[in-house]
């Protein structure tokens, strides 16, 4: 059995008409659907529901400039539409802005709305958003978070046709929510309620209708932009981490040689001068390298191994030095026993040639004896056997140079955070509720009395 | 890619040059020692518990 066919829709029919007010042609360009349509030489809002056109407001001015001729054709999302109608709204006459209707006999009716900065484009919806929360709403999978609180909003001027019956002075009660690049207005009176969900557009396709020098960043932002800085610092945080895995990988790679001993000598009992011993030769065999040198003092205890190390190429005699000292310390006090510093004392020497090199260790040790009810204080004495062992490497890099490294990765993105933060509290500064998010960081105790 | 991510790789990539360069030649800012330019040092010993 062959279905009924479906009659397809009835076509609008363009009608042209004269104005009963000054007498200018009117094109009624979706007969048939519009019941109003204001003339665009005068203004006047004329009622086209009965064959003879009545005169509903008279305007004896001229139509405004337009940023959009009415009877503009403009492409948006493949779809080919034209403009019919303006209004200019506003809160009492503040806070104003205009929004044009536009038509496609195929797909009826949209909006385009603009702040003057930003234009979005909108539709009515044919169906009623969910409740997430009590201030989060959501159509599928879009969310919207409540930005402009219930106020009465009014109609201020009407030129062109409409699919009601608009006249300025007209009121309405407004709330809008705002997502991540589309927002969501509900607009109620005492018959209807009605939702539209606004997208924001871009310059370029505004440019579809004939609109020139919209703003790619409009200032403050408006409350459906997504911060540009967003994106950035997601892709960021994953080069970064990358880049730092990276680092990592090297300090893995160039991990310093092995410890080899290079001799254990005595420390002279009592305080008697410095003592020096020669270590070599070291042979270094990379074109540059850094050199470690450590000291361990197994019998340390309150006091101190002053230690002065001079490399001397033994080819040409320079000389790369470095100083370390090995402390140790404890005692008790009221608080107990005490203890602090280390036994050992480790130095690293950077970018040392190749070659052959005596190692000149020049060492003192000291006694402390500023201490109070001290354990311990005769480390040098003669029955200790004090002594130190000196061990040196070579390779390896610098745990401050990773750190180095980390911080400068880092920073361009702490500055993308911050021009996140500022983008966030500009666009929520305009909100009616309290910023959420990145806005909602670094709030002084002033902005939350605001 | 968008062009504030591909100059902050480069970014990035310039900071893993610098890292393995000082690697390379051994080098840090922070070394305690390196190629004698004389000047004299100094130093307070003891605790600094309390």
């Amino acid at each position: 059995m062959q279905a009924d066919a479906i009659p397809p829709r009835p076509q609008p029919a363009v009608r042209a008409l004269n104005c009963p007010s000054c007498g200018s042609a009117v094109t009624l360009r979706a007969a048939g659907y519009s019941v109003t349509v204001g003339c665009p030489s005068c203004g006047s809002i004329l009622d086209v529901n009965d064959a003879a056109v009545k005169l509903i407001t008279e305007y004896h001015e001229m139509a405004a400039g337009l940023d959009i001729p009415l009877g503009t054709r403009g492409t948006y999302d493949g779809i080919e539409w034209e403009v019919i109608g303006h209004l200019d709204r506003s809160i009492y006459g503040a806070w104003p802005w205009e929004e044009y209707l536009l038509f496609n006999p195929y797909y009826g009716y949209r909006w385009l709305v603009t702040d003057g900065q930003s234009w979005s484009f909108g539709e009515l919806l044919t169906m009623t958003p969910g409740y997430l929360t009590y201030d989060t709403l959501c159509i599928g999978d879009m969310e919207f978070r409540r930005f402009f609180a219930e106020r009465e909003v009014q109609v201020d001027r009407v030129i062109g046709e409409f699919y009601w019956r608009v006249a300025a002075g007209e009121r309405v009660a407004s709330a809008e929510w705002a997502g991540p690049g589309w927002m969501l207005s509900r607009e109620s009176n005492a018959n209807e309620v009605s939702w539209t969900l606004l997208k924001l557009l871009t310059p370029a396709e505004m440019a579809e209708f004939g609109v020139s020098g919209v703003p790619r960043r409009p200032w403050p932002p408006p409350p459906h932009m997504v911060s540009p800085h967003r994106a950035w610092l997601g892709t960021g945080l994953k080069v970064a981490g990358a880049a730092l895995g990276f680092l990592l990988l090297l300090m893995v790679f160039f991990a310093g040689g092995r410890w080899s001993d290079a001799g254990w000598f005595p420390v002279s009992a009592g305080v008697t001068g410095e003592q020096t011993v020669t270590i070599g030769p070291l042979r270094f065999d990379r074109p540059y390298q850094r050199v470690e040198i450590r000291a361990e003092v197994p019998r340390l205890e309150n006091g101190w191994l002053d230690l002065d190390y001079s490399l001397v190429n033994r080819a040409d005699q320079k000389v790369y030095e470095a100083y370390g000292a090995a402390e140790r310390y404890n005692g008790v006090d009221s608080d107990g026993a005490w203890s602090e510093g280390s036994r050992a004392s480790q130095v690293s020497m950077a970018s040392v040639p190749r070659g052959e090199y005596d190692l000149i260790v020049e060492y003192r040790g000291n006694k402390w004896d500023g201490g109070y009810q001290q354990t311990f204080d005769g480390w040098m004495d003669a029955g200790n056997a004090p002594r130190v062992g000196i061990l040196v490497r070579t390779g390896g890099l610098y745990g401050a140079n990773l750190i180095v490294a980390a911080i400068l990765l880092l920073l361009p993105l702490l500055w993308g955070l911050f021009r996140h933060v500022r983008f966030e509290q500009a666009r929520q500064g305009e909100s009616d509720f309290d910023p959420t998010g990145a806005a909602a960081l670094f709030r002084t105790s002033e902005d939350e009395e605001d | 890619m968008g062009r504030g991510t591909f100059f902050y790789a480069l970014w990035c990539l310039a900071v893993i040059a610098g890292f393995l360069a000082a690697g390379i030649f051994g080098y840090s800012p922070f070394a305690e020692g390196g190629r004698a330019h004389g000047g004299a040092r100094a130093g307070i010993y003891g605790p600094t518990h309390k």
